[in-house]
């Protein structure tokens, strides 16, 4: 399978941070999520990636070629948490405004998406609500020929029902096999049920690249009355209190705890939440 | 084709998706040659990720349950004996859960033969 997405010894660094020589791959036709916590360097390695800004060095390769390359760029659309249009603007205006950037703009197509996602095309940008404007900015992407899509917390500040609608235009998007996401996130859960790949990003620096199943089977919750010591050093982000502890801890070495104490799957979110505790602990 | 999963469930999705194709294909309920959903299509209709549906359909290929046509998509497989062998484990699993209850109510070989020759007729005839 053709890697969409290849980053190799990324590194960008700013006053009190730095992507510090980050690599991975995202495969065509999957969707990858990239979690981490607010500040570990996901919308800078993004940004990057859709040419916003530019790396102190390392390479970004989208589709096989540079990211820089123009023959790319018409191939690749951003989705933030909200998208930038002038607020006076109507659907109608952004067309006009954005066609002629893109060659293979297909008017019908857009028309299309405004219908069904029940966009007004004369209704004012401003009006619209997060919900609408996110619908909106997608059925732009979706009426020229993107082959990857990066969003970067996309359904930040929606409400459950409008998310739900938005993955499902995603997972839409995905029905065809040459179309590529990289979707970060701290809503973890968005990433349950539609992400194949995960890349996790601590401290500008990429500490998981791998399959989800594997990420999320290789560890589990421990809750037990006294951890033994020579557990200790396995434990993540370990919790204590006087009725017990919690813990997250790799699978394998769960072996040998004493009875009575409680494991259960973990899910990406715990993974995130005991992770960064232990970091705040060490 | 009708699958329903349960994320709740202890039993990973990719193979909640494979048992329940191949059951429908076992009972005959989907014929062979009948052409499967298409891997991303079922990956969005039942919100789970591309990569566990194209395990699903691989994990059936190999079994040989289904067979896949480049860029025409999935279909069941004619394949009797492969039918034939599942139900010959599953004869198995049957009858020895019969020597156990066999073994419990005291009848020995030759009771349980009789009761089965007694049964088969029954219903054969």
């Amino acid at each position: 399978m053709n890697n969409a997405i290849e980053i190799k010894n990324l590194c960008k660094a700013y006053h009190c941070f730095a992507l510090k020589s980050i690599s991975f791959t995202v495969p065509q036709g999957l969707c990858c999520g990239f979690i981490g916590s607010n500040g570990a360097g996901k919308s800078t390695a993004i940004r990057i990636m859709a040419g916003l800004s530019f790396p102190d060095s390392g390479e970004v390769r989208l589709l096989g070629k540079p990211a820089s390359d123009p023959s790319t760029r018409e191939k690749i659309a951003i989705l933030f948490d909200q998208p930038y249009y002038q607020a006076d603007w109507t659907p109608k205006d952004i067309e006009k405004s954005l066609r002629p950037f893109y060659p293979t703009w297909d008017s019908t197509l857009y028309r299309d998406y405004l219908a069904r996602f029940g966009l007004d095309s004369g209704i004012a940008f401003k009006y619209l609500s997060r919900g609408m404007k996110q619908k909106l900015a997608m059925a732009v992407h979706l009426s020229h020929q993107t082959k990857v899509l990066l969003l970067d917390e996309p359904t930040g500040g929606l409400d459950p029902a409008a998310r739900d609608e938005l993955l499902d235009i995603f997972r839409e998007y995905l029905l065809l096999e040459d179309r590529t996401i990289l979707f970060s996130t701290h809503i973890t859960s968005d990433l349950e049920r539609i992400a194949d790949k995960i890349v996790y990003i601590h401290d500008g620096e990429i500490i998981y690249e791998g399959d989800k199943e594997t990420l999320i089977s290789s560890y589990c919750i421990v809750r037990g009355a006294n951890l033994p010591a020579e557990k200790r050093e396995y434990a993540i982000g370990l919790r204590q209190t006087a009725s017990g502890y919690e813990c997250l801890m790799a699978l394998n070495h769960i072996g040998g705890l004493p009875s009575g104490t409680v494991t259960e799957n973990a899910t990406i979110n715990d993974i995130i939440v005991f992770r960064e505790r232990n970091g705040k602990n060490a | 084709m009708n699958i329903n999963i349960s994320l709740q469930n202890e039993m990973p999705a990719y193979e909640q998706i494979k048992m329940q194709i191949k059951a429908q294909i076992l009972s005959g309920k989907l014929p062979p040659d009948t052409p499967l959903t298409s891997m991303r299509q079922l990956a969005r209709d039942l919100r789970v990720s591309v990569i566990t549906t194209t395990r699903a359909y691989g994990d059936l290929e190999a079994e040989g349950l289904i067979y896949t046509l480049q860029g025409r998509g999935s279909f069941v497989k004619c394949d009797p004996e492969k039918v034939r062998q599942q139900y010959l484990c599953s004869i198995d699993e049957s009858l020895k859960t019969v020597i156990e209850k066999g073994n419990a109510a005291g009848l020995n070989l030759t009771a349980l033969q009789s009761r089965l020759e007694e049964l088969y007729h029954e219903q054969c005839h």
